[in-house]
């Protein structure tokens, strides 16, 4: 604890901010100006720069004394206020520390058990096809023998899609762009989804741009990302048998975006309550046929092209997914 | 007279898989793909023995088990939970209806499924 002597009131000033500045900090003292000045202008000063009190000369034992008692009390306060703050600031910092690591451990937790889920039921569907197998073999039926090895065979196509689902969710990749036609590639997926659509008696209409050129794109992600749209739209026409099932994929060129992608169904269209949840991770509607990944990694790849996705849908109706992809210097 | 088995899924090679398993084995097997159908054959067959899946879209198979329990005429028939989801995870929550009679984890090999099955019925 220092006590000062006022001079002169300039001297005085300018000893308290050297004091204030280099001193002060050093110590964390409490100061007690003593002045011959008692001046309105130099207590404000001193106390805005924290000295703990003020005292006119001549100065009486008593009022020193009550002075020094209250600067000692400010200065345990102050101690404690310095070390509950530090407490506290620790504290906040350990506990977000603790929460962020729940949180990383619930993520994957919860990846893990919708992976397992999602293997499972593959699993399940191959286990049976193989149990088929086996018995049209023992029975010499070959009709058997068809049903069990289509069973096999569509759930090794399902691990493969789930693999593929989960490589491009994983990653962190950039597109690999190169100069395509987004209707070739539209038309190639209409192709490899006919076969499942006509099972379902649904229809898949072709409506592109016939003027759209080549465009700069990932032409493997925008298959993937069109392959789960029309999937989707053929499972919610599916959904919705008491009408003939149509899903419709459209391309246009659009002012601002080089490609714009539409894929519309006449299905069953979703609620509030799944439009809110279709982007999130292990999100299905499709009981043990979803892996709920589909949506996600569409989202995704869109996103690493910089371009958007959005959609519309209402109950009954059917739903409309519309992908927009940026113009790029075709390299 | 063959046992008649109601089994509701909606993987249909689940469905394919379990009635060829259930038909080597003597049984009767009746499918439904989700928990309204399979509501409507348990009323219809009344089956004596039902696989009941709880993940599936339209009704899931919580909502039918409660269904089913609460119901006089059906409460009687055994029912053998058949899920991917972790054990025990199923039915809590559901207190106001009794446990099942049995559950089986996916993938389920068809020899568990043949012994779950006359377990119950035998």
């Amino acid at each position: 604890m220092q006590a000062m002597k006022s001079s002169p009131l300039k001297t005085a000033r300018k000893a308290w901010n050297f004091l204030t500045k280099n001193i002060l900090p050093l110590f964390l003292p409490i100061l007690i100006v003593i002045t011959g000045y008692g001046e309105m202008d130099l207590a404000i000063h001193s106390l805005q720069l924290d000295a703990s009190d003020f005292i006119n000369k001549p100065i009486s034992n008593e009022a020193l004394f009550v002075a020094l008692k209250r600067a000692e009390e400010k200065l345990e306060i102050k101690r404690k206020l310095k070390e509950y703050t530090e407490n506290l600031e620790r504290k906040v910092e350990e506990a977000t520390r603790e929460l962020i690591e729940a949180e990383r451990l619930a993520t994957i937790g919860q990846t893990v058990a919708g992976l397992a889920h999602a293997i499972k039921n593959i699993l399940g569907g191959l286990k049976g096809g193989v149990y088929v197998v086996n018995t049209a073999l023992k029975k010499e039926d070959t009709n058997l023998l068809k049903t069990g090895w289509d069973m096999v065979e569509r759930n090794i196509n399902n691990i493969s899609n789930l693999v593929l689902d989960m490589l491009n969710y994983s990653k962190e990749r950039k597109p690999e762009y190169e100069s395509c036609s987004p209707n070739a590639i539209a038309d190639e997926v209409c192709k490899l989804m006919e076969s499942k659509a006509k099972k379902s008696g649904i229809d898949i209409i072709r409506n592109f741009d016939p003027t759209m050129g080549e465009v700069s794109l990932d032409p493997n992600g925008i298959h993937r990302c069109l392959l789960n749209l029309i999937s989707n739209a053929i499972d919610a026409c599916v959904n919705c048998p008491d009408r003939p099932g149509r899903v419709e994929v459209r391309t246009a060129s659009e002012n601002e975006w080089a490609v714009r992608l539409d894929v519309s169904d006449n299905g069953c269209g979703m609620d509030e309550e799944t439009q809110k949840k279709v982007f999130s991770r292990f999100f299905s509607t499709k009981g043990s046929k979803g892996t709920g990944l589909g949506l996600l990694v569409t989202q995704k790849i869109i996103q690493e092209h910089e371009g958007i996705i959005n959609f519309v849908s209402e109950v009954g109706k059917g739903s409309i997914f519309t992908i927009r992809l940026p113009h790029r210097r075709i390299p | 007279m063959q046992k008649k088995v109601l089994i509701v899924d909606d993987e249909p090679d689940i469905l394919k898989s379990f009635s060829i398993t259930l038909e080597q084995n003597g049984f009767t097997p009746i499918t439904a793909e989700d928990g309204v159908v399979g509501m409507k054959k348990t009323k219809e067959e009344k089956p004596d023995l039902i696989l009941l899946d709880i993940m599936m879209p339209a009704k899931g198979g919580i909502k039918m088990y409660s269904e089913l329990k609460k119901d006089e005429s059906l409460k009687n028939i055994p029912v053998v939970i058949v899920t991917g989801i972790w054990e025990g995870a199923e039915m809590k929550g559901h207190v106001s209806v009794p446990e099942p009679e049995g559950h089986l984890q996916k993938p389920v090999e068809p020899d568990s499924l043949i012994k779950t099955i006359r377990k119950l019925l035998d």
